[in-house]
């Protein structure tokens, strides 16, 4: 009986198994190898290398100025998608059953393909045509040439990101709030407490585990920015919004690096696992 | 007095809704207008409302580009991902929850874990391995290593846990094999989680775009993303055309969206979130 269990099980859990090992597992234990070489790709010849890749990484000022970029993009827009996810369902959750149609405009980026909406941005950031310095210029603020100077591409990007991860925060916080014990409001209420109290001692405590998620899936989601910055600003000027992912595709896809480029791949992949650990360890610590 | 108090309340927040609607709408309007205006006029004011109307920035969009065929490239690559992706989670994810086998612990963690794995690592050895599946610039290869998700095995799981055995004994006692309690019995039980996976597969497979672009190389396979990234790249600033071409690839799948939003919605909030 027992057997025969195990051997449905396996049956069952075969197909998504079979597809983990041939496109996840494998290729992540290769690209372990790959970084310990030179290869080229099209040459068959592939030299060990052991852990120059990685001395390289260490060096390389480009890389460097990668890890910064992808750090920088990756705490403006999950905290400020997050802020104004959790502001914004909050209004919605008072405004009740007029919100239907908000929650539609908000949730619409999500659903847009993100490059579609990187050629629109890039319309609405143009410097001379663009929406957003012609409003600038109107009331007299200066008008930065966001997607080619330096000091402004990285937040025009981010920009973006905000808009396009804003839906996402905004919905799960709805489900969130909806679900919150309405005894402990309705307590609360009869001990006369005013809306900043209740929000500053029970919403925000008690969303604190959806808080997380929104936040740990908004990091790992942030991490591998490639999409919209490849079309706006393909990393430049300067290499201002060269994060991690749009490194790796140069390394690899361009110049066939690909020893190199995979060394960059785990680097990537080491800045989520320590993200995930010490979102664990805050975890943990709340546990007990 | 209070009552004036809750009617000035309800104005700030919808004065505040409505603000913020209107920044992440802004894309969106001036997408529509700009794709209707003569080049000529296109950023004189006003320069929200277009004077004229000029569809002709539709059909000449579409004559520079087959975006019929990016569609349907997109669409089939979506169906099928969705299909695969919540195949291939149901029949694990029931494996998990009802059966005792060995190796379960082992193989749940390593699943877990694979979620951390950023998909621009595995990209490099992936394309190798399609090129010597003789994949390259297929659509297959967008399709089948995308067939299998973690999170929809933990989503699905978590979902079928709530549900009684009961239902399955029933099942089983009018003669139902495994294949038909999943398919008759659970699947339809667990559908505002299926429904919160599908949603999600099937905007990740129309979104992508690292992969196919490394992918697919002869532009009859492109699909959306890439066929608007190659668009953009040819027309730079004819802006009118651009935004034409952009509402071609993007207003359809959001009235598909808006079409199907009241299941979808409730399936993201009970299904993906409390459970």
């Amino acid at each position: 009986m027992r057997n025969r269990q195990a051997r449905t099980a396996y049956l069952l859990i075969a197909p998504a198994l079979l597809l983990f090992a041939v496109f996840t597992a494998y290729p992540f234990l290769w690209s372990a190898q790959i970084s310990f070489t030179n290869w080229d790709g099209m040459n068959s010849v592939k030299k060990f290398v052991g852990f120059q890749n990685y001395i390289n990484l260490f060096s390389d000022p480009e890389f460097h100025q990668s890890i910064k970029v992808t750090a920088i993009y990756t705490a403006v827009v999950t905290v400020i998608s997050t802020i104004l996810g959790f502001a914004i369902a909050l209004l919605l959750q008072r405004r009740g059953k007029s919100s239907a149609i908000y929650r539609t405009i908000f949730f619409s980026p999500v659903v847009t393909a993100t490059i579609a909406a990187a050629v629109v941005w890039q319309l609405l950031f143009d410097p001379f045509v663009g929406v957003i310095d012609i409003g600038l210029r109107a009331v007299h603020l200066p008008a930065p040439n966001w997607l080619s100077d330096p000091n402004w591409a990285l937040a025009a990007v981010s920009i973006v990101g905000i808009w396009k991860r804003l839906g996402f925060a905004i919905i799960v916080f709805s489900a969130g709030l909806s679900s919150l014990p309405t005894a402990c409001f309705e307590a609360a209420e009869l001990d006369g407490i005013n809306a900043w109290q209740r929000l500053r001692y029970l919403t925000v405590p008690l969303m604190k585990p959806i808080t997380t998620l929104v936040l740990i899936t908004g990091v790992i989601d942030a991490v591998q920015v490639f999409d919209h910055i490849f079309l706006m600003t393909s990393g430049g000027p300067m290499g201002s919004t060269n994060v991690l992912s749009l490194y790796l595709y140069n390394q690899g896809f361009r110049l066939f690096h690909l020893g190199y480029a995979s060394a960059i791949g785990w680097a990537l992949f080491i800045l989520v696992l320590i993200t995930t650990m010490v979102q664990w360890q805050f975890r943990r610590r709340d546990d007990s | 007095m209070s009552n004036f108090k809750k009617i000035s309340l309800r104005v700030t927040d919808h004065l505040l809704l409505i603000t913020a609607s209107l920044v992440v709408g802004l894309p969106f309007l001036w997408m529509i207008t700009t794709s209707l205006k003569p080049p000529k006029l296109a950023f004189k004011s006003p320069y929200l409302i277009p004077t004229h109307f000029h569809w002709e920035n539709f059909v000449n969009a579409w004559q520079e580009a087959p975006f019929g065929r990016y569609y349907i490239n997109s669409i089939i690559v979506a169906l099928f991902v969705t299909f695969g992706q919540v195949f291939t989670s149901a029949l694990a994810a029931y494996a998990f929850d009802r059966f005792e086998f060995p190796f379960k612990r082992t193989l749940w963690f390593t699943l877990l874990a694979s979620l951390m794995i950023p998909l621009p690592l595995l990209v490099i050895p992936t394309f190798q391995i399609v090129q010597n599946l003789h994949w390259g610039n297929n659509l297959i290869a967008l399709i089948i290593p995308r067939a299998w998700t973690a999170f929809g095995i933990l989503l699905l799981r978590q979902f079928i846990h709530s549900i009684p055995r009961d239902f399955d004994d029933a099942a089983r006692m009018d003669g139902a094999n495994t294949l038909r309690v999943i398919w008759n019995v659970i699947l339809p039980l667990a559908r505002p989680a299926v429904a919160t996976l599908a949603l999600f597969a099937f905007l990740f497979a129309w979104n992508d775009f690292l992969w196919p672009l490394i992918v697919l190389n002869s532009p009859e396979n492109f699909t959306v993303p890439l066929g608007i990234a190659n668009f953009s790249g040819k027309y730079g600033t004819r802006w009118t055309l651009l935004m034409a071409a952009t509402v071609s690839a993007t207003i359809p799948a959001v009235l598909a969206f808006l079409a199907m939003q009241r299941s979808l919605i409730r399936g993201l909030v009970t299904g993906g979130i409390n459970e």
